[in-house]
């Protein structure tokens, strides 16, 4: 049997790792086997109306409803709901101290506008001189981004976006979060880390952790001044924000690896809590896919490739920022690309059973070799035959 | 004979004991001493040796150890016949440098030394940590000279005639410099060196036969305190080169003082004797040894995993290695007593049998952060060992240790602290001021190399995924240390440096300085130096005194002219014969396309890698280089790695396409690349 793939994304990373491997390019409308497909075209795939029915041999690289994870608003309600649901089961995970979740307090704080607009207010009397960072729930790569530290400003924007005959267009959403105002400073710069992440299951959960990511860092020195607070080149650590300003880069496109900056702080900081963060940072991804578990509609033919965004503050507490369902393929440099090539090659390697050809009634349960720069994060099926799911990852606690 | 020598040690002692004095870290030491000689621990009635006990106690004993040692370490000077001649062909290349520098000047229209204004000034103290934002024109700068142009300068050496007879030879190709360098043979093998070892302190206790001046009313004069630590500093020395009989093993050994022993000794070169001493004594790299001086574990001998590695069983009994003692001894197995009636040139040889890179060339497990391995069990737990036994180490504070230490792999978390132990490059409060000053006169002047320097930094490191996020710390770090005259004071040979008037302020009176004040001159990829320490240090002042360091060290090797076997040339030819020898198909190879072999490597070479393996790897390659003390692991890491690429080298016949398949070397992990070269030769 000949594999075949199709793509609606004009990617080479996808292509030619598709062929590498012999598949054959085909269209939409053909027998396809292998789907790498936008969010929109899945979604259309997966409606009623499409009257689609894959068959056994068929996978496609998202969830139907992969934005309960990617929205910015639905993530954050998620992880409310799912820590609301531990504490209430008695679970010692939800346990909290000073009224702050001990082990689940890794978001930060956020609200919905306009619907939590009293609570925000609340909030934000009991820290006045805070600044908080208002996103448009549905959009990326930074844009509709901006900061606010008083009140007014936040009220003018909103009678500014209310303006009669935006009205009915935009009622667009937005989430306000507590302004991380101390981020680890690397050479002065502020950054986040770009950690992928594979799922090929959420009932069982199986995900995987890719072990090559980067940082992103701004081109401008961190200044937490209010005269900088509209500078979007401080604050902000999108690429696509940053590559327009005047001191991008782009031989390395403000990318460092996650290796080097383990190196660096391991070096700096010392092992024990360089450990320990990057522990944090396994054991966020894991409780964040375990929010949403549950109210995805799971499908065997569906796997996904996540973009999680993590900011570091300085006292090495790592906080998820967001979750991207369609992480950015284009390479800005050439290591870039080197990544994305094995990022690409690896999850292929996982979704796909030995046999070299797709198949839901596959156990999804890989070789070591399959697993490439993967490291297992979860495998609730392994946890459960072996009972050693503890040793995954020492220090976490998910069970 | 004995009386020779306690006089050559005494010179010797003198020596050190004048250099120590003119040393930074003197001060601080000498001002703890006082401080140590007015506690009630110090008795008058009993002064030299409450002294002595005191600072054994308080730590102060293993500072001035470790001053010693690292002052072994710089004065350990290679003579060679052909030094006056390296020393010629240098200063003339620091003339056409200086040269260049100047018509690079007057083309501009600009001088090379001026005062800043007060507005600049102060521009630059306010980005003083954002330095990418002080705007300067360096379009017009160009870097003075590159890698490749420094080859010209070797390839083009024409060495001295040895032989007049051979007439019509006289000119030496560059392969056919009149240097010896080692073979990878010798590599394997070369060197025992022993450890200054804490046994020396059993010797201290006899010897209180110097007498001790006037009672010190209020503190120590000064003369007194350093007589005090002259004669620790006899017995230091004293007991660093020849051990102590007394010892359990040395009695075995060797039948008393004997003159016949002490001629033999004599009669073959130091590190020989060395070796000998060691061997007989115990003292050297066996692991009961190292245990007793807490740096091995576990005194089983690595041979034969059976008994203690103790001099007696590796000399005599053995089972792992009596094949050896049978070529060298004619006999596999030894009545310890027989082990005084063999000659100390087969005992020689024998020891020689052994070491050089021995913990690599053994295949030993050395800890070494590759992909691969980082996540297994065996990684973790053998990291932890080495954080362990690393962090005893530091809290013993004693250089040589540390030295040891790194032999066997650095755990990342302790690096930044064992190179500073054992570099000496601690930060005290001193070299804060140190530092700031050398700032002061950044702010003040306004030198031509800071262009240079500014735009190496934006052609290298600026552009480089690695180090970015470090552009601003080595601006700082670069800019000082082109203003360090202390650099200039310590390079062993003398670079030519130019003297240049002051620009500036019209009223005041015409002043002069060395230019530049560190008598570097930044190459293109000069600032690669300093850029691996920014994984290491936050902070620029204790990455700067750490990264002098290692340049007063062994950088300053690397580009520039000079004799002995770390030289560039010695290197370069020691790349030059391992390819020649080992890869002999390549090396035609590279001729037949008249390729240069040297022009593949000499930009690795030049910078030790730096910028061209990935920080991890290079970090641990630079571990190697501190704790063998020999840049030699370079030209040999280079010549590997082409020979690891050879299949696909032999492919190609163009420079260009040559130079492709070198480019990446972010796969190359450097403790099993080293480890498979130096296996098979053993
Ligand atoms: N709470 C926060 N504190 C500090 N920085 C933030 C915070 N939220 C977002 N950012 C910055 O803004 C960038 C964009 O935010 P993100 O939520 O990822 O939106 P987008 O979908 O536009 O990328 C992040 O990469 C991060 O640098
Ligand atoms: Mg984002």
């Amino acid at each position: 049997m000949r594999v075949t793939f199709c793509t609606d994304l004009d990617k080479s990373v996808v292509v030619s790792n598709c062929e590498k491997r012999g598949w054959i390019q085909v269209g939409p409308e053909d027998e396809w086997n292998v789907y790498w497909a936008g969010t929109m075209t899945c979604r259309s795939l997966f409606s009623v109306d499409s009257g689609y029915r894959m068959n056994d041999n068929q996978i496609i690289n998202h969830f139907p409803n992969h934005y309960e994870i990617s929205r910015k608003d639905l993530l954050v309600k998620n992880i409310k709901r799912y820590r609301r649901d531990l504490e209430k089961e008695g679970n010692s995970l939800a346990e909290r101290g000073d009224s702050k979740y001990l082990h689940l307090d890794f978001i930060p704080t956020t609200f919905v506008l306009p619907a939590d607009y009293n609570m925000f207010v609340e909030e934000y009397r009991k820290a006045p001189q805070s600044t908080w960072i208002m996103k448009p729930c549905g959009r990326s790569q930074g844009s509709g981004i901006f900061l606010i530290n008083k009140l007014s400003k936040l009220k003018r924007w909103s009678r500014e976006s209310k303006t009669p005959f935006q009205q009915q267009l935009t009622r667009e959403s937005y989430v306000i979060s507590k302004y991380i105002d101390n981020p680890l400073l690397i050479g002065g710069k502020k950054f986040d880390l770009r950690i992928y992440v594979l799922v090929s299951s959420f009932r069982p959960l199986k995900a995987y952790q890719f072990r090559l990511g980067f940082c992103r860092f701004c081109t401008v020195k961190y200044d937490s001044s209010v005269a900088e607070l509209d500078n979007m080149y401080v604050h902000l650590t999108n690429v696509s924000v940053q590559r327009h300003g005047g001191e991008y880069n782009s031989l390395h496109g403000g990318k460092m690896s996650i290796q080097n900056l383990r190196l660096h702080l391991e070096s700096t900081r010392g092992k024990v809590v360089t450990e320990k963060l990057f522990d944090q940072i396994s054991w966020l991804i894991i409780h964040s896919l375990k929010a949403i578990a549950p109210v995805v509609a799971t499908d065997r033919h569906c796997f996904e490739c996540y973009g999680y965004d993590i900011i570091i503050d300085n006292n090495l507490k790592p906080w998820l920022v967001e979750v991207n369902a369609s992480p950015s393929l284009t390479s800005t440099t050439a290591n870039d690309r080197i990544l994305k090539h094995k990022l690409m090659d690896n999850i292929f390697s996982i979704v796909v059973p030995p046999s070299g050809i797709p198949d839901v009634r596959w156990n999804k349960i890989p070789t070591q070799q399959a697993l490439g720069d993967f490291e297992i994060l979860i495998d609730e099926d392994l946890a459960e035959n072996t009972e050693n799911c503890g040793s995954l990852k020492n220090g976490c606690k998910w069970k | 004979m004995e009386e020779l020598k306690d006089k050559s040690i005494h010179h010797t002692t003198i020596k050190i004991c004048e250099d120590l004095k003119k040393s930074a870290s003197f001060i601080s030491l000498f001002g703890d001493i006082q401080k140590l000689v007015v506690t009630p621990s110090v008795k008058s009635d009993d002064f030299k040796n409450t002294l002595l006990k005191a600072m054994q106690e308080n730590g102060l004993e293993s500072e001035l150890k470790n001053s010693i040692y690292r002052w072994i370490k710089t004065k350990r000077k290679e003579v060679s016949p052909y030094d006056s001649f390296f020393r010629k062909a240098q200063i003339h290349w620091d003339k056409r440098i200086h040269k260049s520098l100047n018509s690079m000047c007057s083309e501009l229209g600009i001088s090379l030394a001026k005062t800043r204004g007060t507005s600049e000034r102060e521009e630059i103290l306010s980005k003083w940590t954002e330095l990418t934002n002080f705007e300067v024109d360096i379009n017009k700068y160009r870097p003075v000279y590159a890698p490749r142009d420094f080859l010209e300068v070797l390839i083009n050496l024409r060495g001295p005639i040895r032989d007049k007879s051979q007439g019509d030879n006289a000119h030496w190709e560059f392969t056919q410099l009149p240097l010896r360098v080692k073979n990878l043979a010798d590599l394997v093998r070369l060197g025992f060196s022993p450890v200054l070892h804490e046994a020396d302190r059993l010797a201290r206790e006899g010897s209180a036969m110097y007498p001790i001046g006037p009672e010190p009313i209020l503190g120590v004069p000064y003369s007194m305190g350093v007589s005090a630590m002259k004669e620790l500093l006899t017995q230091e020395f004293k007991n660093s080169w020849h051990a102590t009989p007394g010892v359990r093993q040395a009695k075995t050994h060797i039948e008393g003082p004997s003159l016949k022993l002490t001629k033999c000794l004599l009669g073959i070169n130091r590190r020989d004797i060395r070796m000998v001493t060691g061997l007989l004594t115990g003292h050297c790299h066996l692991s009961r040894h190292l245990q007793l001086i807490g740096i091995a574990e576990d005194p089983e001998c690595r041979w034969c995993l059976e008994d203690e590695e103790t001099s007696p069983h590796v000399l005599t009994e053995c089972p792992a290695i009596a094949r050896v003692r049978e070529r060298h001894f004619g006999s596999s197995v030894l009545n310890p007593k027989d082990v005084k009636s063999i000659q100390l040139r087969k005992l020689c040889t024998f020891a020689k049998e052994r070491s050089f890179y021995p913990e690599l060339s053994r295949g030993e497990q050395i800890l070494a952060a590759n992909n691969s391995l980082s996540t297994t069990q065996a990684f973790t737990a053998l990291e932890a060992e080495r954080i362990d036994l690393g962090e005893k180490i530091l809290a013993k504070n004693y250089a040589p240790l540390a030295q040891e230490f790194l032999k066997k792999g650095c755990p990342r978390c302790l690096r930044a602290r064992m190179w500073s132990l054992l570099l000496g490059s601690e930060i005290k409060p001193q070299h804060t001021n140190y530092f700031e000053m050398l700032k002061e006169h950044v702010l003040q002047y306004d030198l031509m190399t800071d262009k240079l320097i500014i735009k190496d930094i934006n052609l290298t490191a600026s552009n480089d995924d690695q180090y970015f996020v470090f552009e601003d710390v080595l601006y700082q770090v670069m800019l000082c240390f082109s203003r360090d005259n202390d650099i200039l004071k310590n390079l062993p040979n003398q670079p030519a440096f130019m003297q240049v008037v002051i620009k500036g302020k019209h009223n005041s009176v015409e002043k002069t300085m060395v230019f530049p004040p560190s008598g570097v001159i930044p190459f293109h990829g000069f600032s690669m130096y300093a850029a691996p320490f920014c994984y290491l240090f936050d902070k620029p002042d204790e990455l700067y005194f750490v990264f002098r360091a290692f340049y007063l060290r062994y950088w300053h090797k690397l580009h520039r002219v000079c004799a002995g076997s770390q030289g560039i040339v010695s290197l370069c030819l020691l790349y030059e014969k391992l390819l020649q020898c080992h890869e002999p198909l390549l090396w035609n190879h590279f001729k037949k396309y008249h390729i240069h072999p040297l022009r593949l490597v000499i930009k690795w070479i030049m910078r030790a890698f730096s910028g061209h393996l990935p920080p991890e790897q290079l970090l641990t390659l630079w571990d190697l280089v501190l704790a063998y003390d020999s840049l030699e692991i370079i030209p040999l890491l280079a010549a590997i790695i082409i020979v690891f690429r050879k299949d696909n080298l032999l492919k190609v016949t163009t420079l260009q396409n040559i130079e492709a398949v070198l480019a990446d070397l972010s796969s190359v992990a450097v403790i099993p690349l080293l480890q498979i070269a130096l296996l098979k030769e053993t």
